[in-house]
């Protein structure tokens, strides 16, 4: 049975409607691919995608359910309108591919937020007339598929920004490093020093310090617990505490002189959550008489009479305890004598195979140069440990002072 | 780093393994913050499986002690493994923390 003039004219124009909604929906997607946030705020991004969602799919309103909570922070991008009972579905589907809603009061369609590294949530629509087809479910899916690239574009820009400020701190702290370390060394008959600092990328707060007192000289190595820019500045006020320090004792008494530096960074150390290990030694150039308050720090190395002794920690480092006095380590140095601070980067620096130098090689290293000067004592130590970890990244700073007593010098020179 | 956390009444049990560094101690602090927030005041500190612990850990074990001590409480360190011990001793933080070796420590460091 043929069908009638007006079954065909109503195919037709059926088929028109078909047609023509095939058409807008083609029109969708080309304005799609032309479409391109002007924003990688994820937010900002987010809105616009559903505002050109809702209008390529004709809906009364259209949502992104995120279920990052930090990127959401309980707004949700939402153009139009759409019902509280639809957004509650849509929070709570675990659907992984685009369906539409059934038993829901407007025609209702849902569409999952993903890449295939991760789920960023779900875009739901909703519209108060007619029903939505596979096509505008298809068309809901390449909109969502949309929106997780730009999500993953704006996750990997947050991340480079990240970076960026990450570097810009540590390169504040390597400056502040190097200005802070920028002193001459005292230079004077009687003694010889040797000192070198070598910042890691993420600045790790190492120090030295080294001044004159009325019989001797002072030097000292710290180092600020933590990386980068927060123990920069604190390695900046502990270099500065430490010269004012040396310049309240100038009778030349290492025991107090450290606990004047603790003093004055102990309230500040506390609120910060950080310490500072520090070595601190006192050369009497007349006499040789030498003390050492060692607060934490290794390695600290002697070398004398053809050996090493490594000398012990006598307290823990600045800042855990309330400030008090520690009695120093005391003996005399003869003449080529030489004491060696070094920052843990000189022991603990550990190359490709996960293997450090350890106290022990940096004793043999000193052991191995002692007969040069304390400058060549330094770099040697500081040269192996570079050398060791030359195929992994530095992660700590390099740092060492040495303090040889030249007793003769003067009178050998003169012959 | 893994951290394991077992809380009774008001003391916590937590053990950790690998590498105790920079990079951990920003979730350490976290976690150790949220203990305090719930009421935890006493910290058992289990190091035995830590292989290497650098100064921003012994940072965050002090500050951890400190805020212990502030709600009245306490932290102790159960069982430092060798190289952990070494970094107790070399920086002189063996004299200010409390540490507890393994023998004094078996039969107090489990939660049961």
């Amino acid at each position: 049975m043929h069908p009638s003039i007006g079954e065909l004219r109503q195919h037709v124009a059926e088929l028109a409607d078909a047609v023509v909604s095939a058409n807008d929906q083609l029109l969708s997607l080309y304005r799609l691919t032309q479409f391109a946030s002007a924003s990688l705020d994820s937010n900002v991004a987010s809105q616009e995608t559903v505002e050109e969602a809702r209008s390529g799919l004709g809906a009364t309103g259209v949502a992104f359910i995120s279920n990052d909570p930090n990127t959401s922070q309980g707004h949700t991008p939402m153009s139009g309108t759409v019902s509280s009972s639809l957004l509650n579905v849509a929070a709570a589907t675990t659907a992984s591919l685009p369906q539409l809603i059934p038993h829901h009061a407007n025609p209702a369609m849902l569409a999952e937020v993903r890449t295939n590294s991760r789920c960023y949530g779900a875009l739901v629509a909703e519209r108060d007339h007619g029903p939505f087809g596979t096509a505008d479910l298809k068309l809901l899916d390449a909109m969502a598929s949309h929106l997780a690239l730009i999500l993953e574009l704006s996750a990997l820009h947050e991340d480079r920004v990240h970076q960026a400020v990450l570097q810009r701190d540590y390169d504040t702290a390597s400056a502040l490093a190097r200005a802070a370390l920028n002193r001459p060394l005292p230079v004077s008959t009687g003694m010889e020093l040797g000192a070198a600092s070598i910042p890691a990328r993420a600045a790790g707060g190492d120090f030295y310090a080294a001044g004159r007192s009325k019989t001797g000289v002072y030097v000292a190595l710290g180092d600020v617990s933590g990386k980068g820019l927060p123990a920069a500045l604190v390695m900046t006020s502990a270099i500065s505490s430490t010269h004012s320090a040396f310049a309240r004792h100038p009778e030349g008494d290492a025991s107090h002189t450290i606990y004047d530096v603790e003093s004055q960074i102990c309230g500040y150390l506390s609120e910060t959550g950080m310490f500072v290990t520090m070595a601190l030694a006192h050369m009497d150039l007349s006499s040789g008489q030498m003390e050492v308050v060692n607060r934490g720090q290794s390695p600290v190395v002697l070398a004398t009479g053809g050996q090493t002794i490594n000398i012990a920690a006598c307290g823990p480092p600045l800042g855990v305890v309330s400030a008090r006095l520690y009695p120093a380590h005391r003996w005399t140095m003869s003449d080529n004598d030489l004491l060696f601070i070094g920052s843990d980067g000189c022991t603990d620096q550990r190359n490709a195979s996960q293997v450090s130098i350890g106290e022990s090689g940096v004793s043999q290293l000193v052991q191995n140069a002692v007969g040069q000067s304390a400058q060549a004592v330094v770099d040697a130590v500081i040269g192996a440990a570079t050398a060791f970890t030359v195929e992994a990244e530095q992660d700590d700073d390099l740092t060492a002072i040495a303090i040889r007593r030249r007793h003769n010098r003067r009178s050998s020179d003169s012959h | 780093m893994k951290t394991t956390v077992e809380t009774k009444l008001r003391t916590s049990y937590i053990s950790i393994e690998g590498r105790f560094d920079a990079h951990e101690v920003a979730r350490f602090r976290e976690q150790m913050d949220d203990l305090l927030a719930a009421g935890t005041n006493q910290f058992r500190v289990d190091l035995s499986t830590v292989n290497f612990i650098d100064s921003s850990a012994l940072a965050a074990l002090v500050a951890l002690s400190r805020s212990a001590t502030t709600a009245a409480g306490s932290l102790e360190i159960h069982n430092p493994s060798a190289p952990t011990q070494v970094i107790l001793e070399l920086t002189g933080l063996d004299q200010a923390l409390s540490i507890i070796a393994s023998e004094e420590s078996s039969n107090s460091v489990q939660a049961n």
